[in-house]
């Protein structure tokens, strides 16, 4: 039988959490935008930047096979010789 | 013989499965949006939004050691429980400034609901920038929890002895299986 998994001990918690998360995020995101600054005029050789974007399905597979292999060998080189766990 | 703990039950185990998936679903949807070529852009921007909610998900549910380790951290830690906390407040950071950043260099959802927004080199590498330090924290907090990752493979959920055993063993995730 499924059992009902608790996010918090109560909805007023849960709320008070989360407007604890959301003032975090609020104030990241602030900063965010304040260190972006203003726009700048787009220049011609921005296109470049949407090279890494064209849906080509078997392009996308290596680089989303690519990724999970870095993460794999990053996660298992940050264990087996730097340490790093609990 | 000990009696069981509340982890070992049914609430327990349920428990630790439901953030075992949230977590594998958290993974997918940062690979999937890490791989622009297979979404395209639009795809990758609405998801880069939608990640929000499984991960304010995933703070509720690690929030009893987000608490408490801030409480005492400073004056009780030991160095790798600063170090781990330390790396989740990037990690958390990272996420946050991605999806702004992403959200101010978006060029079809925020369009879409209404928000102009201009696309600049300069802006679209703050994006960039930050994505690579996720993606780098993601590997560092990945290793960290490995050990509870395997663990509720396992079908198991640690009980609150073993966490005691070793008190170095300071992990969200080990957490939410206690219930």
């Amino acid at each position: 039988m499924a059992s009902r998994v608790r996010l918090a001990p109560s909805l007023a918690h849960g709320l008070y959490r989360m407007a604890l998360m959301l003032g975090a995020i609020g104030v990241i995101s602030m900063a965010t935008i304040e260190i972006a600054g203003p726009p700048a005029a787009p220049a011609p050789g921005q296109k470049k930047a949407d090279q890494p974007y064209g849906p080509t399905f078997p392009f996308g597979l290596v680089q989303f096979f690519g990724q999970g292999a870095i993460l794999a060998g990053g996660v298992y080189a940050a264990r087996r010789w730097l340490k790093v766990r609990l | 013989m000990a009696a069981p703990t509340s982890s070992r039950t049914g609430a327990g185990a349920g428990r630790t499965a439901f953030a075992l998936w949230l977590d594998v679903l958290l993974l997918l949807f940062f690979m999937l949006i890490q791989s622009p070529r297979i979404t395209g852009v639009a795809a990758h921007e609405w998801l880069g939004f939608a990640i929000a909610v499984p991960l304010l998900v995933h703070l509720l549910l690690s929030w009893h050691w987000i608490a408490t380790k801030a409480k005492w951290m400073w004056t009780k830690g030991s160095p790798r429980t600063r170090i781990n906390y330390l790396i989740n407040v990037v990690l958390f950071g990272s996420m946050i400034v991605a999806i702004v950043s992403g959200g101010i260099v978006s060029r079809i959802a925020m369009p879409q609901l209404g928000i102009a927004t201009v696309f600049d080199l300069d802006r679209f590498e703050l994006h960039d920038g930050s994505s690579n330090v996720l993606f780098a924290v993601i590997v560092l907090h990945l290793a960290m929890n490995w050990g509870w990752v395997l663990a509720a493979l396992r079908k198991r959920s640690f009980t609150a002895e073993e966490l005691e055993a070793n008190e170095d063993d300071e992990d969200p995730a080990a957490e939410v299986s206690r219930g």
